[in-house]
């Protein structure tokens, strides 16, 4: 079942789109990546899936229900944390977490506070002022008032950052752990190494447009490229890559590493190619940093 | 749908106090009127010397007419007005300015429960004001027989100047991300629906019906006229009315 349904959505500022005409969806218990530059569009679909932001056209659902026409009962089901998340840093971030589960209507607004707190561990702090906490912890408490009554769909913009790698590594474990007790979940970030262990799937969005959705694995299969550091780089070795069949693209990173494009698997030959000129390393697949980049047309 | 608007006003009034903005109003609020009362005592107790060598003027020399009504309505209501744009410039402006309008609006909460709860909130500062000039009243019961009806009327006129001030500057802080200029321009309008009445002495003058001031009289002097009654619930309503308007619209921008 799909709990969240996008279909033809756009969103006009004026005479420009900010997202136009897209369409995905997100199944029960799934954790989606949704990547793209600044700008693509990311937080205005959040936005619109959220029920903070109209959409031009088109029709957004959460759990079956139209975005637009059940706004109440959308918002029960959902959770959101937004780029900024949407403190009141003169409250404790046990009286804000409380104020939120009462107006996102969580069952037992006290026993939903303190499974927040110590979902995101936040106990240490729980008493403090939230002008006094770091970035790493407003972060947090961004995740907790998203979390505090419980909702079966997360849309998280950009949750991991601010926060350190042994953060970064917890808060996603933490969301690794909701899915896989039925939480839906739609995340958007830029650092999209951290994501690739707990993201199946992905949805790529540029200049408000879906270029590609698939999973990690089969997104690093198309076009093929290769990644390979050469230790004594020279013409010839070059020139034998470029001669390999199917290969359209030798480029040139620096420091002996060259990706090598085709439009075919050429994992094979190059190694053939690269073992006789003293290969140092050859990654067989891509990583989601290589897919993106070359999706959006920037590798 | 009641609750969301209390839970939002609570912690609007929390907020209040969690700012030193809040003490600084309470307080200046408070000395500034505690000085105006003394003047006005004093000024009293001078006339009624007078009044004891002048039995001519006797009948003139009503505690309720001469101390009270003018005591209200031109300088605890006055004073009011002047300070309602500090309690609301924030309402809406720093929630702007921060972006945590997105949690309310993320939430199962209307627009106008939002718009209520934070009026609301506003308004429950104001009764802290109020309440804060508790030693006026108590003074008149040990020392005076006043008018109860007055000093009532005279409370009730200082509740609907903030009811209206507040909602102004309600609206203001919606349209800007910035609370000073919301505060300037709640300012200046106060002042404006004060002070303009002065400019005529034609009672029937257009000027005269829209602004505050003489819509207090009937208030202050504890006779209540169902045209001023009226024209307070018409202004709040329309302010309230406007605001919610403004703030549904960044849902759509």
């Amino acid at each position: 079942m799909a709990m969240i349904e996008v279909e033809h959505l756009s969103k006009r500022y004026g005479g420009q789109f900010a997202v136009r005409d897209i369409t995905f969806s997100v199944e029960k218990g799934e954790i989606v990546g949704f990547l793209g530059r600044n700008g693509a569009g990311k937080t205005t679909t959040m936005r619109v899936l959220a029920g903070s932001l109209g959409a031009t056209e088109g029709r957004a659902s959460v759990g079956g229900m139209d975005v637009s026409e059940k706004p109440r009962e959308v918002k029960r089901l959902l959770g959101y944390l937004p780029e900024n998340p949407p403190l009141y840093t003169d409250m404790t971030v046990r009286s804000y977490l409380d104020f939120c589960a009462r107006i996102k209507e969580a069952k037992d607004p006290k026993t939903a506070v303190e499974r927040a707190i110590e979902q995101v561990a936040l106990k240490d702090v729980a008493h403090r002022l939230i002008e006094h906490l770091s970035k790493g912890y407003r972060q947090r408490v961004g995740i907790a008032q998203a979390l505090v009554h419980s909702p079966k769909v997360l849309v998280l913009d950009e949750p991991v950052s601010g926060l350190d790698p042994v953060q970064r590594h917890e808060i996603l474990e933490l969301v690794s752990g909701l899915a896989s007790g039925d939480v839906t979940v739609l995340l958007s970030t830029h650092v999209l190494a951290e994501i690739e262990p707990v993201c199946k799937r992905v949805i790529i969005i540029d200049r408000g447009k879906i270029i590609a959705q698939d999973t990690i694995a089969n997104l690093a299969n198309v076009g093929g490229a290769v990644a390979i550091t050469i230790a004594r780089p020279n013409d010839a070795v070059l020139a034998a890559l470029r001669a390999i069949a199917g290969v359209t693209e030798v480029m040139d990173r620096g420091k002996g590493e060259y990706v090598i494009r085709g439009d075919r698997d050429v994992r094979e030959d190059v190694a053939r190619v690269a073992v006789d000129a003293g290969l140092l390393a050859l990654r067989g697949e891509q990583g989601l940093q290589d897919v993106f980049l070359r999706l959006i047309g920037e590798a | 749908m009641k609750l969301h608007t209390f839970t939002i006003a609570w912690r609007e009034l929390r907020g209040m106090f969690s700012t030193s903005m809040g003490f600084l109003v309470l307080t200046g609020f408070v000395f500034l009127l505690g000085l105006w009362w003394t003047a006005t005592l004093i000024s009293y107790s001078a006339y009624m010397a007078n009044v004891i060598e002048n039995p001519y003027a006797q009948d003139q020399a009503d505690l309720s007419s001469m101390l009270l009504a003018p005591f209200f309505k031109d300088g605890m209501s006055f004073l009011l007005a002047m300070m309602a744009p500090a309690i609301s410039m924030r309402l809406f402006s720093d929630e702007l300015k921060s972006k945590s309008i997105e949690l309310l609006f993320t939430s199962p909460v209307s627009t106008l429960e939002i718009v209520l709860g934070k009026y609301l909130g506003a308004m429950g500062f104001v009764v802290v004001m109020l309440l804060a000039t508790g030693t006026i009243p108590a003074s008149l019961y040990f020392l005076a027989e006043p008018d109860w009806g007055v000093v009532a009327g005279g409370y009730m006129a200082c509740f609907l100047t903030c009811a209206v001030t507040v909602a102004i500057g309600m609206l203001y802080s919606s349209f800007t991300e910035n609370a000073i200029v919301s505060l300037i321009l709640g300012f200046a309008t106060s002042m404006g629906l004060w002070l303009l009445p002065y400019m005529t002495d034609d009672k029937e003058a257009l000027i005269r019906k829209v602004c505050l001031g003489s819509h207090l009289e009937s208030f202050a002097s504890a006779s209540l006229t169902v045209a001023d009654t009226t024209y307070f619930a018409s202004v709040i309503a329309f302010l309230l009315f406007a605001t919610w308007q403004r703030v549904e619209g960044y849902r759509w921008r």
